[in-house]
C-alpha cells in the first residue's frame, strides 16, 4: 500500500509537469538577440537604434544590415518613434528577441543628446526592470551607428571596448563617468545635472588582412559633457574636466607635468607626476543674508611618474618623504588649483551643477537651501569658491 | 528523531525571514510615503516589534508546561475568543503569504525575463507547501539551518558588491519633511513587519535553553540591522528614483557587477535569495494551515489534507481574477488598515506572557489535583 502510495505521487508531480511544462515561456537561446550594447541616434522624429548582438554564427563579421561588428557579434538596427518601437523594429527585422538583460552601454550619437531631451529615452530602460540600472550611458561624436562599425585592434566588441575604456578610465586616466540610475537620478535632484563621457575615434586607416577597408582605430574618452534638466549644455576643455576628477572621483588616476630646476644632470627638466593618493575635504556654509562659501581642501600624495607607475590610486599608502621639490610642489598646487576653478567658472558660467554642489548644500541645510536658490536665477554667482592645495602632507 | 525545535534553528528562521519580504515591492511603497526618511519608519515600526518580540520570549520562558497556543487561549480567553483571534491570524497571515508568492513570480520574471502562467508558477510551489505543511515546524527548522549561510553568504555578497556603488550621503538631509511622514508611514504599513509571529506556533514544540533570550534577540536585532541596512543602500543607490521599483532585490543586485564583460553574478545571488522566499512563503501556508486547524477542532495528529486544500486553492485560484498583491497593499498601505491586525500582530505578543503564566498555572493544578485525591 505504501508502495502504490508513492508510485501515486511520482505519477501525479509527472502529470502536472506534462501539463505546465508548456507554461513557461522559455524564449529558445537561438530566438534570442542577446545585445551587449546599444547605439542611439534621433533623426526625422525617430529613433534610430543599432544594437551589437552576440552571434553564434563563426562567418564573417558583416550584419544584416551592412555594419560590421566584432568576431563573436553582429549588428542589427531598428528604428521607431519611441525606443521601445525601434527595440520592437528589430525583433520583427531579425525574427529574434532582444534581450537586454547584458547591455552593458548605451551609446547616444550627436542627433540625440545634443538636439533632444534625454528623459524621453532613458526613462524607457529605466522602467525595464530587466535593464540594468547600473549600465553605463555614454555619448558620442558623430552617429552612434557609425561608432558601432569602427574596429579597435585589440578588441572583438565594440561594447566591451567602449565599457573597458571608460570605467578603466575612472582610476587610469581620470575620466569621469555616469551610468544610467545615477544619471537620471541626479536630475531630479536640487542640482538638476550631470555629466557623461563623450566617446570619440582616433582613426589609424589600414588594410587588413582579408583586404577589407575597415576604419581601424582607438576609442577615445577624454571628453566630458555636461546636462541640466535632461538637455545638453555644454562639453567641459581638458583643464575643466580635470578640475571635475580632481573634485569628484575619489579613486582617479591624474597626471601633471612640471620642471624641476634642481635637478642634476642624470635627471630629466621637465617631470611627469601621478597623484598616488587624493582625499577631497569640503566645507560649505551658507547663510539666509546671503553669504554663501564653498571651501575645498585637496590632498595629494604624488609622485614622479616611472616605468612602474601603475595608474592605480591606492588608500592606506604608507608615509614617505615626498619626492618633489618644493618649487615642484608649488607648480602642481598651482596646477591643481586652476583646474579646480576652471570647473568652478564653468559650472557659474553654465549655471549647470555638474559637480553637484547644490545637493551638497541641500543635505546640510535642507529645504532653507532650495527655497534660497530658488530666489536666484544662477546662485553659483553668490558662492565664493576657495581651494587650498596641501602636497605630500 | 528528535522532533524538538533548537534555539539556533529559531535564530536562524526569523534571520532568513525578517529581512527578504521587505525587500521586494515594500521600499517604494514605503519611499512614496516618506521619502529618503522611509527608512527611520521602518526602524519606528522594528522598535515595536522588538518589545513584542521580548515579551513573546519570556512567554516562551513562563511556557513551562509546554502549552500549544491554542491550550493557553482556551485556558485563558476560552474557546470562542480564541477562535476569532486565530481567524484574523489566518487571515493576517493568508494575505501576507499571497503577496509573497506574487511577489516570487515578479521578482522570477523581471531578473530572469522568463515568462509564465500563474497556475504553473503556484502549483509546483502549494504542491511543496502542503509538504512542508505536513511534516511540521520541525521541516522548517532544518531547512534553514541547511540552507542559512549559503543564503546569508550570498546576500553579503550581493550587498557588499552592490555598496561599492552607493553613495550613501544620499539618506540625508534627514528628516527635512518633519517627523510626522515617517510616522504615519510607520503607522500605515505595520502589515509587513511582526515576522516573528510564526512563533506562536512553536510554543509546545519549543523548549527554551540556556541563553535562548540572548541568542534569540541577538538573531532578531541582526535581522532587523540588516533590513535597515538593505534599506539605506537602496536610498544610496537609486537616491530619487526608490519610489520607482517593483521588485528592489532585483534592482539593487544588478550592481553587484558594473561591467557586462564580467557576467551577470547577481542572477546567482537573486536565484539563492529566492529560496528565502520560499521558505517564507512555505512557513506562512503551515500557519495558516495550523490556524484552520485550532479553528475547526482538528486533533493534531490527524492532519487532514482538507485543510491543506482550502488553503491552498484560494492562493492558486483568486489571483487569476483579482489583482490580489495591488488591492492588499492599497488597502493595507495606501489607506493603512492594517491597525485591524494590531491586536495579533502587538495586543497578543504583549499579553501572552500573562496568559502563558496563567495557562501554565491551571495545567499545574489540573495535574496535581489527581495526586492529591489519591494521597
Amino acid at each position: 500500500m505504501k508502495a502504490l502510495k508513492k508510485i501515486s505521487i511520482i505519477i501525479a508531480v509527472a502529470l502536472v509537469l506534462m501539463l505546465f511544462a508548456d507554461s513557461f515561456i522559455v524564449t529558445a537561446l537561438k530566438d534570442r538577440a542577446i545585445v551587449l550594447g546599444m547605439g542611439i541616434d534621433y533623426e526625422n522624429d525617430e529613433f534610430n537604434i543599432i544594437c551589437e548582438v552576440i552571434s553564434s554564427s563563426q562567418s564573417s563579421s558583416q550584419s544584416s544590415e551592412g555594419g560590421s561588428g566584432g568576431g563573436f557579434t553582429k549588428l542589427v538596427t531598428g528604428k521607431g518613434k519611441t525606443i521601445s518601437l525601434a527595440v520592437y523594429d528589430v525583433y520583427a527585422k531579425t525574427g529574434k528577441l532582444p534581450s537586454l538583460g547584458q547591455c552593458g552601454v548605451i551609446i547616444l550619437g550627436e542627433s540625440l543628446y545634443k538636439e533632444e531631451s534625454l528623459v524621453q529615452c532613458l526613462s524607457y530602460f529605466l522602467q525595464s526592470d530587466a535593464y540594468r540600472d547600473s549600465s553605463l550611458v555614454t555619448c558620442c561624436k558623430g552617429s552612434a551607428k557609425d561608432l558601432y562599425t569602427k574596429v579597435t585592434p585589440l578588441d572583438t566588441s565594440v561594447s566591451f571596448a567602449v565599457q573597458t575604456i571608460i570605467t578603466g578610465s575612472e582610476h587610469n586616466t581620470s575620466i569621469p563617468y555616469s551610468y544610467m540610475a545615477r544619471f537620471i537620478s541626479l536630475q531630479l535632484t536640487p542640482s538638476a545635472s550631470d555629466y557623461l563621457t563623450v566617446i570619440s575615434f582616433d582613426s589609424e586607416k589600414e588594410t587588413t588582412g582579408g583586404g577589407d577597408n575597415k576604419d581601424t582605430g582607438f576609442f577615445i574618452a577624454d571628453d566630458v559633457a555636461i546636462f541640466r534638466d535632461f538637455k545638453f549644455v555644454e562639453e567641459l576643455s581638458e583643464d575643466e574636466t580635470k578640475g571635475l576628477t580632481l573634485l569628484n572621483v575619489p579613486a582617479s588616476f591624474d597626471t601633471f607635468v612640471v620642471n624641476d630646476l634642481e635637478a642634476t644632470q642624470s635627471l630629466p627638466k621637465t617631470v611627469g607626476i601621478g597623484i598616488r593618493s587624493k582625499k577631497v575635504k569640503k566645507e560649505l556654509n551658507f547663510n539666509e543674508n546671503g553669504k554663501i562659501t564653498y571651501d575645498v581642501k585637496i590632498y595629494v600624495r604624488a609622485e614622479r611618474m616611472r616605468t612602474d607607475t601603475t595608474g592605480d590610486v591606492i588608500s592606506f599608502i604608507p608615509k614617505e618623504k615626498s619626492e618633489l621639490t618644493d618649487f615642484m610642489q608649488k607648480q602642481l598646487r598651482q596646477q591643481i588649483t586652476d583646474s579646480v576653478f576652471a570647473a568652478f567658472s564653468k559650472l557659474t558660467e553654465t549655471n549647470c551643477d555638474y559637480l553637484g554642489i547644490s545637493n551638497e548644500y541641500y543635505r546640510k541645510y535642507g529645504k532653507k537651501w532650495v527655497r534660497f536658490q530658488q530666489g536666484f536665477e544662477n546662485v553659483f554667482e553668490k558662492i565664493r569658491f576657495s581651494v587650498e592645495v596641501i602636497i605630500d602632507k | 528523531m528528535n522532533n524538538k525545535i533548537k534555539t539556533e534553528q529559531v535564530a536562524m528562521m526569523l534571520m532568513l525571514i525578517v529581512p527578504v519580504g521587505k525587500y521586494l515591492s515594500l521600499p517604494s511603497v514605503l519611499a512614496k510615503g516618506a521619502g529618503r526618511d522611509y527608512w527611520i519608519s521602518i526602524i519606528l515600526v522594528f522598535v515595536v516589534d522588538f518589545i513584542c518580540f521580548l515579551a513573546f520570549m519570556w512567554a516562551l520562558k513562563l511556557n513551562t508546561e509546554r502549552l500549544s497556543i491554542k491550550d493557553i487561549f482556551d485556558r485563558t480567553i476560552g474557546q470562542a475568543a480564541g477562535k476569532i483571534l486565530f481567524a484574523i491570524m489566518f487571515i493576517y497571515i493568508y494575505l501576507r503569504a499571497a503577496v509573497i508568492m506574487e511577489s516570487c513570480l515578479e521578482l522570477f520574471s523581471v531578473t530572469f525575463a522568463i515568462k509564465t502562467n500563474w497556475f504553473a508558477f503556484i502549483i509546483p510551489i502549494a504542491a511543496l507547501s502542503m509538504f512542508m505543511a505536513r511534516k511540521g515546524m520541525n521541516n522548517f527548522a532544518r531547512l534553514s539551518e541547511m540552507l542559512f549561510v549559503i543564503i546569508y553568504l550570498s546576500f553579503g555578497m550581493m550587498l557588499f558588491l552592490s555598496s561599492r556603488n552607493a553613495n550613501f550621503t544620499n539618506i540625508k538631509p534627514i528628516l527635512d519633511d518633519g517627523f510626522q511622514p515617517v510616522l504615519e508611514t510607520a503607522l500605515k504599513n505595520t502589515f509587513w513587519f511582526s515576522d516573528f509571529s510564526f512563533m506562536a506556533f512553536i510554543m509546545r514544540d519549543y523548549k527554551p535553553e540556556k541563553k535562548y533570550a540572548l541568542t534569540l534577540s541577538g538573531a532578531y536585532i541582526a535581522a532587523m540591522a540588516v533590513t535597515v541596512f538593505m534599506n539605506i543602500l537602496y536610498i544610496a543607490l537609486f537616491d530619487q528614483l526608490a519610489v520607482q521599483s517593483q521588485s528592489v532585490l532585483s534592482k539593487v543586485s544588478q550592481f553587484s557587477v558594473k561591467l557586462t564583460t564580467s557576467g551577470r553574478v547577481d542572477w546567482l545571488f537573486v536565484s539563492i535569495m529566492l529560496f528565502t522566499l520560499f521558505i517564507k512563503a512555505t512557513l506562512e501556508f503551515f500557519c495558516c494551515n495550523e490556524c484552520l486547524h485550532y479553528i475547526f477542532n482538528v486533533k493534531k495528529h490527524k492532519n487532514p489534507y482538507w485543510t491543506n486544500i482550502a488553503v491552498a486553492l484560494p492562493m492558486i485560484i483568486v489571483p487569476v481574477f483579482v489583482n490580489v498583491k495591488d488591492n492588499i497593499f492599497d488597502l493595507f498601505s495606501r489607506d493603512g488598515y492594517g491597525f485591524v491586525f494590531w491586536i495579533i500582530q502587538y495586543g497578543l505578543p504583549l499579553f501572552s506572557p500573562l496568559m502563558t503564566y496563567i495557562a501554565n498555572k491551571k495545567e499545574k493544578e489540573k495535574v496535581i489535583y489527581p495526586r492529591r485525591v489519591e494521597e
